[in-house]
Order: C-alpha cells, then structure tokens, then sequence
C-alpha cells in the first residue's frame, strides 16, 4: 500500500465530502426538474382550454409527466444499484418521492374522473407529504412553510373552479419543488465556491 | 492566526461518528460500533450530543424483532465537518 501525506489524506477527506454534498445539489436539481416539467404542464393546460382545446388539453400532462417519471425511475435505478454496489446505505426519502409519483400518476391517469372537483388535492396529498417529511429532515423552513402554504392550496382547490385548477397545480409545483429546488441548489453553489 | 477547532468534532469517538455518516450516509448502531470498537454507552452519549447539534438524525425502528437505531448525517452536520476539516488545514505546513 502506497504512503499518504497528510496533505493526501485531507485531499482524499475533501473528495468524500464533496461526494456526500454532490447528493444534497441532487436533491435540489431533481426538485428543478419536476417543478418546471409541472409549471410548464398546467400553464399549457391552461392556455389550450382558454384557446378552445379543453378535450386535447390533458395531453400537456401525459406528454410531461410520464417522459418525467421514465428519466427519474431510470436515474433512480441506476443510483441505487452504483450505492448496493458501494455497500451504501438506501435513500429512503428518494423512494418516498418515487411512490408519491406513482400514486400520482395512477391516480391521475387511470382513476381522474372519479375525483371530480378534488382531483388537484388528491393528486398533491403524497407530494405534499413527501415534501413535508424531506423539508423536516433536512430542517429547511422555508420549504417547511412553503409546503404548508401548497397543502392549503391544494385543499382550497375543491371550491375554485376547474379551469383553474392546471394553473393550481402549477402553483403548488412551484411551493413544494421550484422554490425549494431553487434555494438548495444556489445554497449547495455558493458552500461549493466558498 | 489559526482558526479554533469546534470542540464538538474535535473528540475521537464524535468524530470516528461524523466521518463514518459522511463518507456512507446514514449508518446504523451496529454499523458504528463494529467501525470504531467503543462502548454502546459511549456511543449512545456522543450520538445525543450530535444529535442537540443538529449534526445527525437518529431513527428508532424494529429489524427482525430486534431494536435498530438508525442515524443519519444533516446537512448542518455536513457543513461543520467540512469546517473542521478546513481549520484542521491551517494547523499543517503548507
């Protein structure tokens, strides 16, 4: 075995820390992600029912969300078999997401219509939650507040009419994932320049 | 002038702990005891410590009918191991 200097053995410090930190700038792009995918969704849901294409407006969802899911579950898969590989530990959390996307998306697609005027707030309950348990557990208040502030939404949406409700959903993306993706991952640039 | 070591870190157990969390994560109370050979009591009192500082997470669960005790690294914790580190720096001829 090859003799370390103690300058090498800080390097080699460093190199793990940044590897542990590379995982938290994760966190915020895969927020980036889903927020802007979802933003872009419902405001195009919206500007096509106001454009007369209600019937062809759900169309914003299903080429958004299921190309989404495939990239995340794909990048997810290939994370968790590089960490058993490693001997690491699973990331609970990202599995939490995982399934609340799921739900989502079968929900969404397969049983909509039985929902009818509480379909945004069943849609958003997992994610709401999701985003409640990661913003507890990394102790970020702003997510904490912003995440309180999308689960009212998301339950006020079942008194405002329904050709609002794709621009709710954009809304509420943007509390529980553009906002917070934002913060952490300006948060993880400058700690990465300090 | 040399930068002050936080005195948290600067304890072998608490930090043989923080480097563990750091390069794998989150591990758990038989993971810790096999990497640094002390005392679950010891282990238990330096968690707690680390635990008020913000710098780990610990989960209580069953595995297989047994108690597990599951911690994990914050970022907070993160942050202050990498200051650490930095100040430990200062203290090496360049």
């Amino acid at each position: 075995m090859e003799n370390l200097t103690t300058q090498d053995s800080l390097k080699i410090i460093q190199a793990v820390i940044d590897q542990r930190r590379q995982q938290y700038e994760q966190n915020g792009i895969f927020l980036l992600f889903w927020g802007v995918l979802i933003v872009i969704a419902g405001v195009t849901q919206y500007i096509m029912i106001r454009l007369g294409n209600a019937e062809q407006s759900g169309f914003a969802w299903l080429f958004t969300m299921v190309p989404g899911s495939i990239i995340t579950f794909i990048s997810k898969y290939i994370k968790e078999r590089k960490k058993a590989k490693a001997n690491k530990s699973t990331d609970l959390f990202g599995w939490l997401w995982a399934l609340a996307g799921f739900l989502a998306l079968t929900t969404g697609f397969l049983f909509g219509y039985k929902f009818g005027m509480g379909f945004t707030a069943v849609i958003y309950l997992p994610f709401c939650m999701a985003a409640m348990a990661s913003a507890l557990s990394l102790k970020n208040y702003l997510w904490i507040v912003l995440t309180i502030l999308g689960t009212i939404v998301a339950y006020s949406s079942v008194f405002i009419p329904w050709v609002y409700h794709s621009l709710i959903a954009s809304l509420i993306a943007l509390l529980l994932f553009l906002i917070p993706g934002i913060q952490l991952f300006i948060h993880h640039k400058k700690r990465s320049h300090v | 002038m040399f930068k002050k070591l936080n005195t948290l870190l600067h304890s072998q157990l608490r930090l043989a702990i923080m480097s563990l969390l750091v390069s794998e994560g989150k591990a758990d109370f038989n993971r810790i005891k096999e990497v640094t050979g002390a005392t679950s009591g010891n282990i238990s009192v330096q968690i707690q410590k680390l635990e008020k500082a913000e710098y780990l997470t610990v989960t209580k669960s069953f595995k297989n009918n047994y108690p597990n005790t599951e911690v994990e690294l914050t970022p907070v914790g993160l942050d202050a191991f990498e200051e650490y580190v930095k100040a430990l720096k200062d203290y090496l001829p360049k």
